[in-house]
């Protein structure tokens, strides 16, 4: 379990990282991830730095569908409690 | 005992420009440089079948090793899922009488994608072994062209057409240690032909995943069985699915980027040939340890060590 505010700083802290940033990342809870930089590529890979940072499992998880913070960390709870793991 | 002696092979004429219809497809050309890393794909012509390409590339081994005679071939495996017409016969016994080799040869095919060449290379070397074999024939040939719907971009940006051949015998330039092989069929969606409509759908995100956590793990325990260090390993020749995945694999292993080279630019991920088309590069240069991992449709994984004699 993760609340939104962890989620968000692993979002963050995923996105430098995918993007190679020096500065960290400032970008709102409904700011289009894919206006930020981040194409189809490092959508997935960001979803495997957020798996990482949690320690979670999101499965097959489709990140298209959720390409904001808000839209990511409810489908990400969604997953999880669909799987038992929240 | 048998290993790698040649390596030839045949790449299609025909060649399909990413680059030029990056705007077409709806993709910035950075993009398909930098991520999908193929700017130009090879693809058959319309008449050419499976068998064709593997002639092909015969033809060129033929012109390497003007020594080989087609009489003495006793061992013929074709590894491909897009075979001639629907798979029956064999591809490998149309490809026999193509080639006009004698009746005295062990054909038959094997059903893999990606990691085909790794298990290929095993199961040659161990039936020619076991049966006392003396010159064997390697393909592979998977023209995913077949099954591509034109329209899919996440999958029509990948693919190239191409066929290696790898000679089996005695005296080779590199022979096989111990391999590492997995399997798991519950993704087996994530790369699949559609029985109706017959065309290839890849669910990218599944392979992503898969390609840059289950093969580093892979490696990691290839190496240590055959009580190898990374830093051991020369060159890594890993499948060329796409540059996102070679530099994420790169990154995921931690070796350096020379060490593990895309080198499918102009030609596409060719399947079970990426890894031979590579490796044929490489048979006269003086990397003594290499290391080739083949990962895709199953999802199907193997990882083995060549080395130099």
């Amino acid at each position: 379990m993760f609340t939104l505010d962890e989620f968000r700083e692993a979002v963050k802290v995923g996105i430098k990282k995918v993007l190679k940033k020096t500065e960290d990342v400032v970008i709102s809870d409904d700011e289009d991830l894919g206006d930020y930089g981040l194409d189809s590529l490092a959508g997935i890979s960001l979803v495997l730095e957020v798996e990482k940072s949690l320690d979670i499992d999101l499965g097959e998880f489709d990140i298209d569908e959720a390409n904001t913070i808000n839209l990511f960390y409810a489908k990400a709870k969604r997953v999880l409690e669909e799987f038992g793991d929240w | 005992m048998v290993g790698i002696k040649a390596i030839a092979s045949y790449i299609p004429e025909r060649r399909v420009s990413n680059v030029d219809r990056a705007e077409e497809v709806g993709k910035e050309v950075d993009f398909i440089i930098g991520k999908v890393g193929f700017t130009s794909l090879q693809r058959k012509s319309d008449g050419e079948e499976t068998s064709d390409l593997c002639v092909g590339a015969f033809d060129a081994l033929l012109k390497k090793q003007p020594d080989i005679k087609r009489e003495d071939i006793d061992c013929l495996i074709v590894v491909t899922q897009n075979p001639d017409g629907f798979g029956l016969p064999h591809t490998s016994a149309i490809v026999q009488h193509k080639l006009g080799l004698s009746e005295n040869v062990a054909a038959f095919d094997v059903s893999l994608g990606c990691s085909g060449f790794v298990y290929g290379l095993d199961v040659i070397q161990a039936f020619m072994n076991a049966q006392g074999l003396q010159h064997g024939l390697l393909f592979t040939a998977d023209p995913y062209s077949k099954v591509i719907d034109p329209l899919d971009y996440n999958t029509e940006l990948l693919f190239g057409d191409a066929a290696a051949v790898t000679y089996i015998a005695a005296q080779p330039i590199f022979i096989s240690r111990k391999s590492t092989f997995s399997t798991n069929a519950r993704l087996s969606h994530s790369i699949k032909v559609n029985e109706d409509t017959r065309v290839l759908s890849m669910l990218g995100n599944n392979v992503f995943k898969f390609a840059v956590t289950k093969v580093p793990a892979q490696i990691e325990q290839c190496l240590e069985q055959n009580g190898l260090e990374k830093s051991e390993v020369d060159l890594y020749l890993l499948h060329q699915g796409s540059k996102y995945i070679v530099d994420n694999l790169i990154t995921a292993l931690g070796v350096e980027a020379d060490k593990a080279p895309f080198l499918a630019a102009e030609i596409g991920n060719t399947v079970s040939s990426s890894i031979p088309l590579m490796l044929e590069q490489y048979m006269e240069t003086g990397e003594k340890t290499i290391l080739i991992s083949g990962f895709g449709v199953g999802l199907s994984w193997a990882t083995s060590i060549l080395e130099r004699l």
